[in-house]
């Protein structure tokens, strides 16, 4: 099913379609005890109608990048120090606060983690996604708007979405909580779709649904996904191309073939060996042995360092990007020329 | 329970329509009731008309709440009384017995009587249509303070909690400073800088006491700031003044109702005082705070010119205090069971 999907998208992207381009991005956060890295040095390019997905633990700098691409890092203490975000030729790090409200919700939408908090339990549903719809097209009159949220909730499969429209968040179950913030973050059809572990807080059962959901739209509207994740299992059902994150870098990058059939980073396949199996007997499940690193006092060299069971004395230096195809790199000393020194 | 109140008001709205045309406080008096009445027709038409669009019996946190505040009996009594004190107060030309200004020379100083339900005062004015046009100005007085002081006080809060940094440390610095000046001294120094009105004593109530509202508004905000749906609104490019205005105010409603409520009572307990020193309400105007300290001199010849005074200050005090604290435990979530 995977490949199906991922396969016709691919044969079409050129560079030129190229939406969302990150480089180098650095993010840091100046607190009392000191600088904190939350994005250091990262870079990914988002194509039209690609998916990329984000991995990595709680800490690794996924969601600072997402939040820094919408210029929406509180500062202080936060501050974006470097690197470009490229959309539709503007350098959004430059950008002014005017030309990032007429982006957000219009051109780059976003949906979170916590349906259940992420909407205002004083506005009805319907006067919350007509909210970005009045903003960005005040062109629509009270009616159209009112005919597009309908249109919009329908879309995202709310049934009787007449009545709906009137109802109050604490009147809907957390699925269709999730399903309304979709709508509200599709509300301008936006060209770029932030997705923040937008499953995490749901029950199994509807995760499934809201994923076919967001992969549905993407299909229909043309839309590129950004899918924040901590989830292997989301990954493979969603992403044309991963980036794996820890410590703040990106690890390794390369398309979800390649990541889950071709793993280099010591620490992506201790990801994947942790993922819970169903048809191997295990006495325990696998755990990558050690914590993600305190982000104040991140070792020197490769942030995975501490907990790599493969370290050599050379990760104490910052290790290389080694490309193994056209999209896939690693980050790591292990695939350097001369290999394992020892 | 809309429905009887409506009915209510319409019996007396017919009933005092002969009376209304005399001078122009019964008109105006007659106007507001008017409004008043169809304010809450208006009210009642919306409200049927939701319950039938939802037919399905789901609650809003406002129908949890009432339920909430029906079982507290204390705060039901503080209600009721409250409602009654707003119709004594609008309906005052209506219901006084005599003109309060009136002196009536044969009957001074008088205890009751058949002719004075409360007896006079030393000058023969009628004590109980004096004390219902001084709780209708000590309502007056007191509600416009109020209004004032929580809309002063929540703007400041708000925007001190939202913006943070140095916004927040300039308003509340100077509030701060502003509430370090003790109360009767600023009074004093206020009504003689302004000259003694009724619409200074309401500036000099109301500004003093911004700084209690605009913490509490100010943690609020702070804390909503962080909320997700805040964060949603950013994300979808939503200008601060309208996150400020639609999703952060309206969740601090509940805090700025009670807190409303509960300075109402003190507010009137405060210009009581003022006037009780000769700096509220000037006479010959009728007030609670001057005719006490008028009784106080005719103590022993007639008790009856202090004690209705300070009882009426005693129910409306205590009335919109049970109310106010009712009303909390209603609306905060954080004590529900």
């Amino acid at each position: 099913m995977r490949s199906t999907r991922a396969l016709p998208s691919k044969g079409k992207i050129l560079s030129s379609d190229l939406i969302l381009e990150v480089k180098d991005l650095q993010t840091v956060f100046i607190t009392e005890e000191g600088v904190v890295k939350g994005c250091n040095g990262v870079s990914y390019s988002l194509k039209k109608g690609e998916t990329l997905a984000v991995v990595g633990e709680s800490g690794s700098g996924k969601s600072v990048t997402a939040m820094s691409i919408l210029r929406l890092i509180p500062e202080p203490p936060g501050k974006i120090v470097g690197g470009q975000i490229l959309f539709d030729g503007i350098d959004l790090v430059q950008a002014t606060e005017k030309q990032m409200r007429k982006i957000r919700g219009n051109q780059i939408a976003m949906i979170f983690q916590e349906p259940m908090t992420s909407l205002n339990p004083v506005l009805t549903v319907g006067r919350q996604i007509g909210e970005s719809l009045q903003l960005h097209q005040p062109e629509l009159g009270k009616a159209a708007t009112r005919a597009r949220v309908i249109e919009l909730l329908e879309l995202v499969g709310i049934p009787s979405a007449e009545q709906r429209i009137n109802e109050f968040p604490h009147q809907l179950s957390g699925g269709m909580k999730q399903r309304v913030m979709i709508a509200m973050a599709l509300a301008c059809n936006p060209r770029v779709l932030i997705a923040d572990e937008p499953t995490s807080a749901l029950d199994v059962t509807i995760q499934a649904q809201i994923l076919n959901l967001i992969r549905k739209l993407q299909q229909q509207l043309g839309m590129s996904v950004i899918m924040i994740t901590h989830d292997l299992a989301v990954v493979a059902e969603t992403a044309d191309s991963v980036a794996v994150m820890y410590g703040g870098r990106i690890v390794e990058y390369g398309s979800v073939d390649e990541i889950f059939h071709q793993a280099k980073h010591p620490y992506l396949e201790g990801l994947k060996r942790s993922m819970p199996r169903l048809d191997v007997e295990e006495e325990e499940l696998y755990t990558i042995e050690g914590m993600v690193p305190n982000p104040l006092k991140l070792p020197s060299g490769c942030p995975f360092r501490p907990r790599c069971p493969q370290v050599m004395d050379r990760c104490c230096e910052e290790p290389p990007a080694i490309s193994f195809s056209e999209t896939h790199y690693a980050r790591c000393w292990l695939y350097a020329e001369g290999g394992t020194d020892a | 329970m809309l429905r009887f109140v409506l009915i209510f008001n319409v019996v007396l709205l017919l009933w005092f329509v002969g009376e209304a045309k005399t001078n122009t406080d019964t008109i105006v008096s007659y106007g507001i009731f008017l409004l008043l009445t169809v304010l809450l027709g208006v009210m009642q038409l919306v409200m049927s008309r939701r319950r039938k669009q939802r037919e399905d019996d789901i609650r809003t946190a406002w129908d949890l709440m009432w339920r909430k505040l029906r079982r507290n009996k204390s705060a039901m009594a503080g209600m009721w009384v409250v409602t009654a004190l707003c119709y004594v107060a609008i309906l005052a030309p209506f219901l006084v017995p005599v003109d309060p200004y009136n002196m009536d020379w044969g009957a001074m100083s008088l205890g009751p009587t058949a002719g004075h339900w409360l007896g006079t005062d030393e000058m023969g004015r009628d004590t109980l249509a004096r004390t219902i046009y001084a709780t209708r100005v000590a309502m007056g007085i007191g509600l416009l303070a109020v209004v004032l002081n929580s809309l002063l006080g929540t703007s400041l809060g708000l925007l001190a909690g939202y913006y943070g940094g140095k916004t927040d440390n300039i308003i509340m610095r100077l509030l701060e400073f502003w509430n370090s000046i003790p109360f009767i001294l600023l009074a004093i120094a206020l009504m003689a800088a302004l000259g003694s009105g009724l619409f200074n004593l309401v500036l000099v109530v109301s500004l003093t006491g911004i700084l209690e509202f605009a913490r509490i508004i100010r943690g609020d905000s702070q804390l909503l700031k962080k909320a997700d749906y805040v964060n949603a609104a950013r994300v979808m490019g939503i200008p601060n003044r309208q996150i400020l205005r639609r999703h952060i105010l309206p969740n601090c409603l509940a805090p700025i109702i009670v807190m409303a409520t509960l300075r109402i009572g003190e507010t009137i307990l405060t210009i009581a005082g003022l006037s009780f020193l000769g700096l509220g309400v000037q006479p010959p105007m009728p007030s609670l705070g001057s005719m006490l300290a008028n009784g106080q001199q005719f103590l022993y010849e007639n008790i009856y010119m202090s004690i209705v005074p300070g009882s009426v200050i005693l129910l409306i005090v205590l009335a919109f205090n049970l109310f106010g604290d009712g009303l909390r435990d209603a609306l905060d979530s954080r004590i529900t069971q």
